[in-house]
């Protein structure tokens, strides 16, 4: 089964992301903010991480730049989330795609779908 | 830091100058009509650099600074102080104007804000060039302009902090009404009221989540942090995009909502402020159209982009056609109490950032049509100017 890792610090937020990708067949994890998503990545080894951009402890731009430097994380697809626009450089940090805060479970699905195909 | 004192004791050559180089009467005079004066002022020896005489008021100021004393000095508006010389003589000169010069003075004890006003008193029979220097005492004009602009930073920054705790909530709830209604489509059957409060609860929600966008855009621009990121954006594309949100708002007021635009109008464009226009403008039309067509049209000619949203509604009187444009103003009557009035003042503030223009044909009861024009060039993009110092967006 494809694994998302999800990670935003609003935790009703996650809670809907989980049900949303489980109800399409997805397997999840959680994490509460940058510093458990860099320690759940290595274990859980996901297909897909769908992140929070703002973030406490750390920055879904600081978790990209230490992904980027494990070799075994470098080929993992990342969605970011954010209400205003990325303010880096895409290629600098090699996210896949970007959903900007509020978007549609539609969106969300097809997003995901063409970057990891279907469950 | 320099310190630059405005006047100090007279020395006896000094006041022996005015004695001989001018007859007692004339002294005398000078110092009645000193005396006269309501605010602190003084006579000034211009080649001496000093002071000869000073009011009372200027004495419990006190504006010349008490032999030896430090701590009085004086600064500009920008906070400078000022040198270079001797400050009545730099006064006497710049401050001839017809609206002077404004200095703050500062004393160990306080800190004073002066519009200084320098007039040259004709010199007769020798005597060296004086000057009349009268200090306007606009220290709690000035302060009460500091307050209030600290005062509407602090509302700006709130306003702001308030817009994005307000947003993520809604988001949340947002996604999660979709989920529902994602849901129940899969199922076999679904209670019709079922369906029905999900959907009502979906346009709820999208309301607020405009009703707060615009809040947060209200102040950006307030705030002075409005700042453009164009690419090439093609507004045909863009508004077939923001009329298929609105679909289920048209259903759901049937309301047939119209898309004429036959061909690509591409220019250079910020999406996001563009989405906004479009959609302040069809929410407009949807509350405003008692059901009637609205038609979106878009158009292009070799310099401009137009887009027009045309609605067969209530309309809009000729006395209120110039203020709707404002902030927080809605036009009356008929008009919904519940809008913020704020649709229309960042429609404009969005075009003007564009270098564009918005303007609107109306008449009561038979509709409005508001076009908007905007250039097909490279636009200039100025950054944004952040006054307040504050936090900057945050997702």
């Amino acid at each position: 089964m494809k694994t998302v890792l999800v990670v935003d610090d609003e935790f009703d937020l996650t809670g809907t992301l989980r049900s949303i990708l489980e109800g399409e067949g997805y397997s999840t994890q959680i994490c509460a903010n940058g510093k458990e998503a860099l320690t759940s990545l290595e274990d859980c080894k996901p297909d897909l991480v769908l992140m929070d951009v703002m973030m406490p402890v750390l920055s879904g731009f600081e978790v990209l730049r230490s992904m980027r430097s494990v070799p075994a994380l470098e080929g993992v697809p990342v969605i970011l989330m954010s209400a205003v626009p990325p303010s880096v450089n895409r290629d600098d940090y090699g996210w896949q795609a970007f959903l900007r805060k509020p978007f549609t479970l539609d969106a969300l699905v097809k997003t995901v779908e063409t970057l990891i195909g279907k469950p | 830091m320099g310190k630059a004192v405005l006047m100090t004791t007279p020395k006896p050559d000094a006041a022996e100058r005015i004695r001989t180089s001018q007859c007692v009467n004339e002294r005398a005079s000078l110092e009645r009509f000193l005396q006269l004066q309501p605010m602190p002022a003084m006579i000034a020896d211009v080649a001496a650099g000093r002071a000869v005489l000073l009011n009372e008021p200027a004495h419990r100021v006190p504006l010349e600074a008490p032999a030896g004393a430090a701590g009085y000095y004086a600064t500009d508006t920008s906070g400078h102080t000022i040198g270079g010389g001797p400050l009545v003589a730099h006064l006497a000169v710049r401050a001839q104007g017809p609206v002077g010069v404004e200095i703050a003075w500062h004393t160990p004890a306080r800190r004073w804000t002066f519009r200084v006003l320098a007039r040259s008193l004709e010199p007769r029979n020798g005597s060296p060039l004086l000057s009349l220097l009268t200090f306007l005492d606009i220290t709690a004009q000035r302060d009460a302009e500091a307050e209030l602009r600290h005062a509407l930073a602090a509302r700006d920054e709130f306003f702001s902090v308030a817009t994005h705790e307000l947003k993520d909530p809604l988001f949340s709830l947002q996604l999660s009404i979709q989920l529902l209604r994602h849901q129940t489509e899969r199922l076999a059957t679904v209670p019709a009221f079922l369906t029905h409060h999900l959907d009502v609860g979906c346009r709820q929600v999208d309301r607020l989540t405009r009703l707060v966008e615009n809040l947060l855009e209200v102040s950006r621009i307030a705030n002075r942090r409005l700042q453009l990121d164009p690419e090439a954006l093609d507004l045909a594309e863009l508004a077939r995009e923001v009329t298929s949100r609105f679909q289920d708002m048209a259903a759901a007021l049937r309301t047939p909502l119209i898309l004429d635009c036959p061909e690509p109008v591409i220019g250079y464009y910020d999406r996001l402020k563009l989405e906004r226009v479009l959609t302040n403008l069809l929410t407009n039309a949807m509350e405003y159209g008692l059901g009637q067509p609205i038609v979106l049209r878009v158009r292009g000619t070799p310099d401009l982009a137009v887009l027009e949203v045309e609605d067969h509604g209530m309309g809009i009187g000729p006395e209120d056609q110039k203020r709707i444009f404002e902030r927080f103003e809605r036009a009356a009557p008929g008009h919904r109490r519940e809008s913020l009035g704020l649709g229309l003042h960042i429609v404009r503030a969005l075009v003007e950032a564009h270098s564009g223009t918005v303007s609107l044909v109306s008449a009561v009861g038979v509709g409005s049509t508001f076009t908007v024009s905007l250039p097909r060039k490279r636009l200039t993009v100025p950054q944004a100017e952040d006054i307040s110092g504050g936090p900057g967006e945050q997702s």
